[in-house]
């Protein structure tokens, strides 16, 4: 009785002795790894956070409001600073632009030379266009030689006309000089004279199968491609038969939308070797490459009479 | 149940305060000498509310500075506890309410923590000079801690709606 009277009359000592004493023992044992130091921990850390997100918060608030009203001439400075810059940073830009094309379409062709490997083709760069006609920078020098087939990535461009030194010139489909051999992929169809030609002397892109056989069918949308009797190799794009024309005469003829425009092309290849020599014609050589002709063969079903009538 | 509203908010104003006093150490930092608010919590309750509340207030604040300050559990505890014993016995002498007696009670207070602060960690590591310690550390921050107790003690009389909590410093 006298010891509960003692401990309630001196209750903040008890208190005392007792705390300071629970600290001295977790003191001096270390309760750093101990479940009560985590569960602490866990909950000082949980308490802790909203204040540590809005301290982080209010810091930014205040490095953005610092830097606003007192960075005002820092920023001038910079503006003007990438205000200079642009115009270099632009011609940059533009001149990796060009190396990006310029990229890709050196990678076209090497695709399309290497899905051609029974060719040996030439790449020569173009230095002007002009009415219909291409000119090179490859001549007579670099074994360029006149009736030479001229190939894009995306089909026939044209035949070599005329050939300088050191340059040469290319007629396109575009233009009056250049005839290709060519005939329709569906049904091998050829005109009776077997080529396409520039429509006409104005350098239309539209160029024309003319003197088809009018029994013939030639529909629109109609792939047209280089001939075996052709300079270039048999096979070749050249066109999609946009056109057919019924004149009420025993020929119709039709119109072909070449697929290379001349105008924009920048690289070109020249096919070397366009068709067989004599020799290897005749069986002379050991050449042991594939048909230079690599469409499909189907067999001509014509009559003599429809393949040689005029 | 007023009661229990007060305990709440007792409890409330010492965690914040000591969330405060760890984690926005650099906020209050002045010449790399910090304040300790939970400090002036315990010298306030011990004017205001005895003994008994202002050793339950170093109890529960140093609790949460051990822990923020990854020190053995018990090291600000045993600082705070027995400064708040202290300062509730000498606080029930006072004879007078002016605010210099208390900032003075608080530096005192301020003087005695950093000291046992830094016997502890004497005896934890001898390398620690104790000398400079007292001088470079405890006592700059017993002067910076007594300068701000004006402002945080007429803020805890505010929530407490105690104006004239400082008069009696009888629990």
């Amino acid at each position: 009785m006298n010891f509960s009277r003692l401990l309630r009359e001196n209750r903040p000592v008890v208190i005392l002795i007792v705390l300071v004493s629970l600290s001295l023992a977790s003191l001096v044992s270390g309760t750093e790894a101990t479940g009560i130091q985590r569960g602490i921990s866990y909950l000082v850390t949980m308490t802790a956070y909203p204040f540590l997100k809005a301290r982080a918060s209010m810091e930014n608030m205040a490095d953005f409001a610092f830097g606003f009203v007192y960075g005002y001439g820092s920023l001038r400075d910079e503006n003007a600073l990438l205000y200079q810059n642009l115009p270099r940073l632009s011609e940059a830009l533009a001149k990796t632009s060009e190396l990006n094309q310029e990229n890709q379409r050196l990678r076209d062709l090497l695709e399309f030379k290497r899905a051609n490997p029974r060719f040996s083709f030439t790449p020569v760069e173009i230095l002007e266009s002009y009415k219909g006609t291409l000119t090179i920078d490859r001549g007579r020098q670099h074994g360029v030689e006149e009736g030479m087939a001229v190939v894009g990535p995306e089909g026939v461009v044209g035949m070599i006309i005329a050939v300088q030194p050191y340059t040469a010139t290319v007629a396109t489909l575009h233009h009056p000089l250049c005839r290709v051999g060519a005939m329709v992929k569906r049904s091998r169809l050829r005109a009776f004279d077997g080529i396409v030609r520039s429509t006409s002397s104005d350098l239309s892109s539209i160029c024309t199968m003319a003197f088809i056989d009018m029994k013939d069918e030639v529909q629109i949308g109609d792939p047209v491609v280089t001939s075996p009797e052709s300079l270039f190799p048999a096979g070749l794009p050249i066109g999609r038969v946009s056109r057919v024309s019924k004149s009420g005469t025993l020929w119709q003829s039709a119109e072909v939308q070449p697929y290379v425009d001349p105008y924009s092309l920048d690289e070109v290849f020249v096919v070397e070797r366009a068709v067989k020599s004599v020799d290897d014609l005749a069986g002379l050589t050991q050449d042991v490459e594939a048909p230079v002709a690599f469409a499909t063969q189907l067999p001509d079903r014509r009559t003599l009479q429809e393949k040689y009538a005029p | 149940m007023a009661d229990i509203g007060k305990n709440i908010i007792w409890l409330v104003i010492i965690v914040v305060t000591a969330i405060v006093q760890s984690t926005w150490p650099d906020a209050l930092k002045l010449q790399s000498v910090l304040p300790d608010l939970t400090l002036i919590l315990v010298v306030y309750f011990a004017i205001t509310q005895g003994v008994e509340r202002a050793m339950f207030t170093g109890l529960l604040g140093g609790i949460y500075q051990d822990v923020s300050s990854h020190d053995v559990l018990g090291h600000h505890v045993f600082c705070l506890v027995i400064v708040g014993y202290v300062t509730g016995r000498f606080a029930t002498r006072l004879v007078t309410e002016h605010p210099a007696i208390k900032m003075g009670l608080v530096f005192c207070a301020g003087v005695i923590h950093g000291a046992l602060y830094t016997a502890i960690q004497y005896v934890q590591e001898p390398s620690v000079s104790v000398a400079t310690t007292l001088v470079a550390s405890v006592v700059p921050a017993a002067f910076y801690t007594c300068l701000i107790s004006p402002f945080v003690i007429m803020g805890l009389m505010w929530t407490f709606q105690r104006p004239r909590g400082l008069s009696s410093g009888v629990t």
